[in-house]
């Protein structure tokens, strides 16, 4: 069981938003075939 | 999660179960075998509706009973409690919902093992394979946005797949069918996410990853003597195998393909400082060269069915799953979710100077598909409560696990770990900073925090493409591609793409996916 909250964390209260989609994405994009620093295994 | 064929005339009675399946007649739902699963089915009282429900086994939960399968009628209370547990259930959980003549399928947020949906005139097919619903497909019948999206490595996540006339079960979306109506997938409200913010003087993020992920592993009660996790030695394996060896104690498997050359004898030495850490044992590495893609007398060049959104290094994996199946164990642990939960964004990465190069568009689609090159975005599932991109690498390793009888666990693609990263800020997410720090205060070497190499498979994958994939492709194209007869692909200049990629040694691999999408058809037919 966890006992700090992620708050604790913070120095400020937590923004909510909805991303556009090209942020939601990161380069493998299920495949693991690109050939990029990011995608070391 | 499940499998399932429906005929015409659903109903909530009549169910029985057996074999491990649900059956009415030659109608069936039938839960994915595994111990890490339970499952229970419901019949309200009131004989107009009925559920099944597949879940996770959570840790310190009582568990349903285990004559839960078997068919129950309760009152229409303890059936609301009964689906509204199911619905807010924090692991992966699917629900079956049976009424005269109408079924729905509401999926979770966790999006491991989506149901594929086949639905037909005499009733409805799906499963968490694809291809179990080939005998239902004509694989000449595509969807020409999902070829376009294939081809130019756009990943997109919708209720969309590469064949028209299946469609996927995305995360929180709601599946309708009847006989009458045919099927409707719903789309759930986009879920929001977190934005960084400052840290507060004095705090300790790396503290609070390493009890967060404790945590989220300890939500399942896995059997350390039935684990397995894929350790590639990388950052978030690494910090998978951390937690695992944290809650559960030791020893428990592991296993990994081990990138060709140099790298590779860097991720064994790495691996090995790992294994001795976590006292992980016993331990399976395979050399991608051994099972690279499309390598000859390999199981896609001779004659194995294969889906096409399998991996990349499927056939490779198998061999490694297949080996743990028959070493008795249930679960493997993958790193899944690491990525996503350090990633910059876009505005982050132009900032930092790393923005992602973009990939050229292909240029040998065919006149079915190159009208839609601007569309390739239609359609697009709402956000997500995980990344995308989580859910398409959830999407694309489950089924291939599940094949062998085993059950996936990826404890950095928990919502709570993308919320934790969603929230720091960009300096801990930069190379990873976090995962990083967390294997430092345990005490890892630099070796293993920094490899001096890169361990990448696209150099495999690139050497793979020239001495096999592209006289495969050729040899395709020559005697007549499906991709090409059917006008998704332009004959003569995927041709002209191999020979560009012959004389100059160069980008072969960006022939991979029309290479891997033809073959996989082929086999399918």
């Amino acid at each position: 069981m966890i006992t700090t909250s992620l708050d604790a964390l913070f120095a400020e209260p937590e923004l909510l938003r909805v991303p556009q989609n090209a942020e939601l994405y990161t380069k493998k994009n299920g495949s693991s075939d690109t050939n990029n620093e990011d995608d070391d295994i | 999660m499940i499998k399932l064929h429906l005929g015409t005339h659903v109903r909530p009675t009549g169910w029985a179960w057996s074999d491990g399946r649900w059956t009415d007649g030659a109608a069936f739902i039938e839960p994915f075998d595994n111990s890490a699963l339970e499952y229970a089915f419901a019949v309200r009282s009131d004989e107009a509706a009925a559920c099944a429900i597949v879940r996770e086994r959570r840790a310190g939960e009582p568990g349903l009973p285990p004559d839960a399968p078997v068919p129950n009628l309760i009152d229409a209370g303890e059936y609301e409690r009964l689906l509204a547990r199911a619905r807010a259930w924090p692991l992966s959980a699917i629900i079956v919902e049976l009424s005269h003549h109408c079924v729905r399928l509401h999926a979770d947020r966790t999006g491991v093992a989506p149901v594929y949906l086949r639905p037909t005139p005499t009733g409805l097919y799906g499963s968490w394979d694809l291809l179990d619903l080939r005998s239902h497909i004509d694989v000449t019948d595509l969807n020409p946005a999902e070829v376009v999206r294939w081809v130019s490595h756009l990943g997109h996540y919708s209720r969309s797949t590469i064949f028209r006339t299946v469609q996927k079960l995305t995360e929180r979306a709601t599946a309708t069918w009847t006989a009458d109506s045919g099927i409707t997938i719903t789309y759930p409200e986009p879920a929001a996410h977190a934005t960084p913010r400052a840290l507060r003087p004095g705090a300790d993020p790396v503290g609070y990853f390493a009890d967060l992920l404790d945590h989220i592993t300890g939500l399942r009660p896995l059997d350390p003597s039935e684990l397995a996790v894929e350790l590639s030695g990388g950052l978030d394996s690494a910090n998978v195998a951390a937690g695992l060896s944290r809650v559960f104690g030791a020893p428990f498997s592991s296993a990994a393909l081990i990138v060709d050359g140099p790298a590779g004898e860097q991720q064994r030495r790495r691996r090995k400082e790992l294994l001795d850490r976590f006292r992980l044992d016993p331990d399976l590495e395979l050399p991608i060269v051994e099972a690279y893609p499309f390598h000859p007398g390999g199981p896609r060049r001779t004659g194995a069915v294969f889906s096409p959104i399998d991996g990349t290094y499927s056939e490779a994996t198998a061999q490694i799953y297949a080996h743990l199946a028959n070493a008795g164990i249930h679960c493997v642990a993958t790193g899944i979710g690491g990525d996503e939960a350090m990633c910059l964004s876009v505005a982050e990465r132009q900032a930092a100077g790393t923005a992602w190069p973009v990939r050229p568009l292909p240029d040998y689609l065919g006149e079915r598909c190159a009208p839609l090159l601007d569309h390739r975005e239609a359609d697009t599932a709402p956000a997500p409560v995980l990344a995308y991109s989580t859910l398409l690498g959830l999407a694309c390793r489950s089924p291939e696990v599940m094949r062998h009888g085993l059950w996936p666990v990826s404890p950095l693609a928990a919502p709570e770990m993308l919320r934790l990263g969603e929230s720091l800020p960009v300096a801990w997410r930069l190379r990873k900073r976090l995962l990083r720090g967390r294997l430092a205060r345990l005490g890892l070497s630099h070796d293993v925090l920094y490899p001096a190499l890169s361990e990448q498979f696209g150099p495999t994958v690139e050497t793979a493409m020239h001495r096999d994939g592209i006289p495969l492709l050729r040899d395709f194209l020559r005697d007549g591609a499906i991709l090409t007869e059917h006008g998704y692909v332009d004959r003569d200049r995927l041709l002209a793409a191999c020979d560009r990629a012959e004389v100059t040694g160069e980008h072969a691999e960006r022939l991979y996916r029309p290479l891997m999408l033809e073959a996989a058809l082929r086999s399918m037919q």
